[in-house]
């Protein structure tokens, strides 16, 4: 039996439906990470499970125990806020200690508690420091501490690091992924960074008006997404996504983007059967590179002869923006490639990581 | 704000800042002039405010005028002076202001962050208390203070200002809680503090901004009060100004005015250092509640 498990979860505020049926389930131990655009449900589904907001019918158990009707502190839940909601008129160790206080637990205890918290997030010398005297990281660290001292069964993150500078968000990931493989607790996390979501979760879930659209290991979410809004969500760029016709010729399969054809390798069923009909042809623009960077033990690398538009330099890789079907599309190169716009290239495209999917549904083929 | 101010000054001609400064200075004079007359004519012998200048320094100084209005002059009945009745204002001032304002914060907390159906209705009428008049509720609330059996009581006048007084304390807390960030209270939910706890520990250690701005505002308001003292008091709960009323317009004898001088600079000295002490604070309380952060 999984450690979290949500079901049937609706939730409506007055005739809103914001969450139309959420069913996840995580293992202990697991990361979970809620991603989606802003308004999808996301917070709203960690309010549930923290119990800040009620719901309107389904289930949420938390290790086997049905914890819809209790009390945010009984849930055996911490979480980290956005804002990081540090107490403003408590230092830093009397913040961390409040928890511990309010259930109870004797002086001494908890300044044990809260000076192995603060060694663990370096924040020894902050203690009898104010919220305000803090920078934005020492409060996260703080925040962090404040859930940590109680140590919960599960954590929750509501967007944690989208108030800090990107350097320093990169960082403090790297740290909660650290935190989170040497304390082994269930993390449920809220983000709409798809990277952060890739790089922190074991599991991702991925909503769209109060829809979960997928869940799986970023691996899965990224290399087979079930539509194609998750398709485009995940990634950056994001995966082009041309308008193609499949067309059967024998055994073989190909795609036809107005006079181009590319082979398929390996067909499968599905997309065999959707032969003659419209779809949705999807590659990441890593897998349409420059002969000398493609995959070389990919079954199927077709050439794609183009003109290129616009050349983005990363450092690390060069974005080139070309045409296809008439619909612009990027595609990654290495970054010692020298090109410029207007020159004509042949890039390889690599046909085992194209995705296709249903026009009419956007629903995944093959 | 302070650059914007000094950015402005250096473009500002030196003749505009002379006519600024001068009608400042004016005001100043014009506002200043009657507190002088007051304690100029306090400081002299009766004899010589009738046959000289009001604004002129007293040749002869004295104190007699203060010891008289404080501890000897005739009020009502009695010569006992404003004392008593400082008393009666100071018993019923304090318990007036602290119920209100802690009943205030209770409800702009409850207002704000424990919201429940109808809660702007609930608020909207309470605001609409602060715009009914006083002689509107004379009657009824004489008739309640008789019913609950404290009328004529500083009890009595401690509850007419306390209900009077809660509209603006709510509309202050709720206006001041609304923009303090919702999260902190999830926090302490999620820490398990309950409703007193989160407002007694979260909420109130960060209102004293808030907390002067309505202590202030309550002070002045119930110690200035007449009408009420007038109406509800007897004798022996008689608040300051009913008394400095009925010494000043005592008909017997002959008008002391330096003594009526005195007497009003006693009855306004408390509001005045509440100000003085706390008014720096009102300005940045005013301020708190209509810039976040």
């Amino acid at each position: 039996m999984s450690f979290l498990e949500i079901n049937e979860l609706h939730k409506s505020f007055g005739n809103v439906d914001v969450l139309k049926g959420i069913n996840i389930a995580i293992d202990e131990g697991g990361f979970l990470v809620l991603v989606g655009p802003s308004g999808c449900g996301k917070s709203t589904l960690l309010n549930t499970i923290a119990g800040l907001e009620t719901i309107t019918s389904g289930d949420i158990r938390i290790s086997g125990r049905t914890v819809n009707d209790l009390h945010p502190s009984q849930r055996d839940i911490a979480m980290v806020f956005q804002s990081y909601a540090l107490y403003p008129s408590m230092n830093v160790g009397e913040n961390i200690a409040f928890g511990l206080e309010m259930r109870g637990v004797a002086k001494a205890e908890r300044d044990k508690a809260v000076a192995q918290v603060a060694d663990m997030l370096q924040i020894g010398h902050l203690l009898d420091r104010r919220p305000g005297q803090l920078s934005g990281g020492q409060r996260q660290r703080v925040a962090m501490g404040r859930a940590l001292v109680r140590d919960p069964q599960v954590f929750l993150f509501d967007e944690p690091l989208s108030n800090l500078d990107a350097k320093l968000r990169i960082d403090m990931r790297t740290e909660i992924k650290k935190l989170h493989q040497s304390l082994g607790t269930t993390i449920v996390y809220v983000t709409h960074d798809q990277i952060e979501a890739m790089t922190l979760a074991t599991q991702i879930a991925v909503l769209k008006d109060g829809i979960l659209q997928q869940v799986g290991t970023p691996a899965e979410v990224y290399s087979s997404p079930a539509n194609m809004f998750v398709a485009d969500f995940m990634g950056s760029p994001t995966m082009n996504m041309v308008e193609a016709m499949v067309e059967a010729d024998g055994d073989a399969v190909r795609v036809k983007i107005g006079d181009r054809a590319l082979q398929v390798a390996k067909p499968s069923d599905a997309l065999r059967g959707h032969a003659g009909r419209p779809a949705m042809f999807g590659v990441r623009p890593e897998d349409v590179t420059d002969p000398a960077s493609a995959d070389g033990s990919a079954d199927a690398l077709q050439d794609l002869a183009c003109t290129i538009d616009v050349v983005e330099p990363t450092g690390s890789d060069i974005f080139v923006m070309t045409t296809l079907g008439g619909k612009e599309i990027t595609a990654r190169v290495r970054a010692s490639e020298h090109v410029t716009p207007g020159d004509a290239v042949t890039l390889k495209v690599n046909m085992d990581k194209a995705h296709f999917f249903d026009p009419q549904t956007e629903m995944r083929i093959a | 704000m302070s650059v914007a101010t000094s950015d402005t000054a250096v473009r500002t001609g030196v003749l505009t800042r002379a006519i600024i400064y001068a009608v400042l200075v004016v005001f100043a004079v014009y506002y200043l002039l009657p507190l002088f007359v007051m304690v100029v004519n306090s400081l002299k012998p009766l004899d010589e405010i009738r046959s000289g200048n009001m604004l002129a320094l007293p040749q002869t100084w004295t104190i007699e005028p203060w010891l008289s209005a404080w501890g000897t002059a005739q009020i009502g009945v009695d010569p006992t002076g404003l004392k008593p009745y400082f008393v009666n204002s100071i018993l019923m001032v304090v318990p007036a202001v602290a119920i209100s304002t802690l009943l205030g914060a209770l409800n702009g907390y409850v207002l704000t962050k424990w919201q429940f159906r109808g809660h702007r209705i609930i608020f909207g009428l309470m605001l609409f208390s602060c715009f009914i008049p006083f002689q509107i509720v004379l009657i009824p609330m004489a008739r309640v203070l008789g019913i609950i059996g404290i009328a004529g009581t500083t009890w009595g006048l401690v509850m007419v200002h306390v209900v009077y007084g809660l509209g603006f304390t709510t509309l202050f807390f709720r206006n001041y809680y609304d923009a303090f960030p919702t999260e902190l209270i999830r926090a302490a939910t999620i820490d398990g503090a309950g409703f007193f706890r989160i407002f007694q520990r979260i909420l109130l250690p960060s209102s004293g901004p808030i907390i002067v701005v309505t202590v202030i505002w309550q002070f002045t308001n119930v110690w200035n009060d007449f009408l009420f003292g007038a109406s509800f008091a007897d004798f022996d709960s008689q608040p300051m100004t009913v008394a400095l009323n009925n010494l000043v317009s005592s008909s017997t004898g002959v008008k002391e005015y330096n003594v009526h001088f005195a007497g009003a600079i006693l009855a306004a000295l408390p509001t005045l250092i509440v100000y003085i002490v706390s008014g720096r604070y009102f300005v940045r309380g005013l301020m708190a509640g209509a810039v976040k952060g």
